[in-house]
């Protein structure tokens, strides 16, 4: 019924493997995963080469979504328009339009109303949901499985924004404004743990902070329980974390970077562990003393650290990438250096506002950056030093959230009250 | 209709290049509509288009597809480019739209082949490397397998299913969220 040629012809066309994995590259997850029932070829071509599988899964590329979507960014790839609303979109790691995935048919939802892209883990999406019209989470959170187009609605853990407070701190003077950190709002950095291997439900663990670098209060939640819990807070008062540079997710944990002072300003660099009950587990001395933490993730199944250090003798900057070698002892060992000027192609120092590292590739030494001037989206390629330009996204507000596959039904997202929705 | 106004300078640029199918039938077309090919615009800056391209595997019958197709695209990118001062802005925008749609019409009427011939072209856009090209026949096969049962798929390409059925419940058993 779809094709306006019905004419039959009596040879079989044979498409060789290369067309096909492009033709199989622009649908589905669920129509790729249906797909290996055809023939034992079409199995094995969609297993390797399509990489649809139940086993671990290698990054697959990035989600990115900003406000002003189609239209307002002249986007006119048919591959994005996928329904009424699209809030998001997939690129592969060459900038390529991918869709597999999609978390569009979100929007199409009843009861959902604004939601935003967050972060991501082993597969689920994280996004924060909010009533329309309201300045944060109101409604929560949504969790959601873009290939298998499974979801769950998390509600709210009961953190909202202290309007009494903000309202007093903006009608202070700035008498003391040696503390500076009080006029800043309160605030909430929520990470997700999710691992099939160990678990088949989500946990996440969000943290309140009145100042955005102190932890004042942890609560969690699980989707096996559905319900928030408070934690006790084993966070230092004096203890500086930066949620911006990510949560490192790697051994069942998440890993965030902190500076904790050590007495009359000398401070150190740590990496504190936290579990999904929001524990603190363990705190791992970082490779330098002092330094600018630009990124904390996982890679190879190790924790990678990147820092950013200026060299005063040559005038420039440079990104650092560390390496947990062994977790246990805590031996670091320097991966890689780059100049800024390498990666940016520009003299000068980029503050750290103006570009972000994205990702590090799972299985690979690949470095992934946005730069914010141009909202270009870029790879950089430890082992030949390459510097690569994925696609340069539309104007606005950008998130760009790694993605990893994972093509399974999971009853942490399918039961109770999950829904299942067709692609 | 946008070129109209742009004549001179297209003449000026009219270089000939000469393609040559499989078959062994030549093709004169402006480098304007050749270069649309990734793979003919390198030649073409290596120097060595004199005496023609031989394109061993590309039949005239396709070939003749492939630069109906390139020609059309290839005079919506010289329209783009030498409207714009012909036109105030309005107008130019109302110019570009009705040539957008037409183009789309085009592209769905250029479409409207049977399977072999599709398959055939998908086949020289990979081999001369237009992009454009390859990108609509690759998306109409697409679309044509988009939610389709594998039994469909199966009828619709004439393909053999070779699996055992212990194979194909195992496949369902694994993704079984995808048949659901």
């Amino acid at each position: 019924m779809d094709s306006p040629n019905p004419k039959r012809i009596a040879a079989a066309p044979v498409l060789p493997d290369d067309a096909l994995v492009d033709i199989l590259s622009r649908v589905r997850a669920r129509t790729l995963c249906r797909s290996k029932c055809v023939s034992k070829s079409w199995r094995d071509l969609i297993a390797t080469r399509l990489r649809c599988t139940t086993l671990p899964q290698t990054l697959e590329g990035f989600f990115y979504f900003f406000d002003g979507d189609a239209a307002a960014a002249g986007e006119t790839d048919s591959n994005f328009d996928d329904g009424p609303v699209a809030y998001g979109h997939l690129i592969d790691t060459q900038g390529k339009p991918a869709p597999l995935a999609s978390f569009s048919f979100l929007g199409n939802v009843p009861g959902v109303q604004e939601f935003a892209l967050q972060s991501s883990c082993n597969g689920l999406l994280l996004f924060t949901h909010r009533r329309i019209g309201d300045a944060y989470n109101s409604l929560g959170y949504l969790v959601c499985n873009p290939a298998t187009g499974h979801w769950a609605a998390v509600p709210s853990s009961g953190w909202k924004i202290d309007w009494i407070y903000l309202w007093n701190a903006e009608n202070k003077d700035s008498e003391d404004s040696d503390s500076g950190a009080e006029t800043e709002p309160n605030i909430s950095f929520t990470y997700m743990i999710f691992d099939p291997a160990v678990s088949p439900h989500f946990q996440l663990v969000e943290f309140w902070s009145d100042d955005a670098v102190t932890v004042d209060e942890v609560h969690t939640y699980s989707s096996e329980t559905g319900v928030w819990c408070k934690r006790t807070s084993q966070w230092r008062d004096d203890e500086v974390v930066t949620f911006s540079v990510g949560g490192g997710f790697a051994s069942g944990m998440l890993h965030l970077s902190s500076t904790r002072y050590a007495g009359r300003g000398m401070d150190h660099e740590v990496i504190v562990s936290v579990d999904g009950e929001g524990k603190n587990c363990r705190v791992i001395r970082g490779p330098e003393k002092s330094a600018d933490v630009v990124f904390v993730g996982q890679s190879q199944g190790r924790l990678h650290y990147v820092t950013r250090r200026w060299d005063k003798a040559s005038d420039t900057t440079e990104l650092s990438v560390w390496v947990l070698e062994d977790y246990g002892a805590e031996t670091w060992v320097l991966k890689h250096s780059v100049t800024f000027l390498h990666l940016f192609g520009r003299t000068g120092h980029p503050s750290e506002f103006e570009y972000s590292v994205v990702a590090i590739h799972p299985d690979r030494n690949l470095m992934f950056f946005f730069q914010h001037w141009d909202l270009k989206l870029k790879s950089y390629d430890m082992d030949s030093q390459e510097v690569c330009t994925l696609r340069t996204l539309g104007a606005g507000h950008q998130h760009i959230v790694p993605y990893v596959p994972y093509f399974a039904g999971s009853p942490g997202l399918a039961k109770k009250r999950y829904y299942c929705e067709n692609s | 209709m946008a070129s109209a106004g742009s004549g001179d300078e297209k003449a000026a640029a009219a270089a000939m290049i000469t393609l040559i199918s499989s078959d062994n039938e030549k093709f004169e077309v402006t480098e304007a509509t050749a270069t649309l090919s990734q793979t003919i615009r390198h030649m073409i800056e290596d120097g060595c288009t004199d005496g023609g391209v031989p394109l061993p595997n590309v039949t005239s019958k396709i070939l003749a597809r492939v630069i109906e197709y390139c020609k059309k695209h290839a005079t919506a990118a010289a329209g783009e480019e030498g409207s714009s001062s012909s036109f105030s802005d309005a107008a130019f925008l109302e110019v570009d739209r009705a040539f957008l749609e037409e183009l789309e019409e085009f592209d769905d009427a250029f479409l409207e082949v049977d399977r072999a011939t599709l398959f055939d072209l998908i086949l020289a856009a990979n081999y001369l490397d237009i992009k454009g090209l390859l990108n609509l026949t690759c998306q109409k096969v697409a679309d044509s397998v988009k939610g389709k049962t594998p039994e469909q798929i199966r009828e619709m390409y004439n393909i053999v299913n070779d699996l055992t059925p212990e194979e194909e419940a195992e496949i369902r058993r694994e993704t079984q969220w995808a048949f659901e």
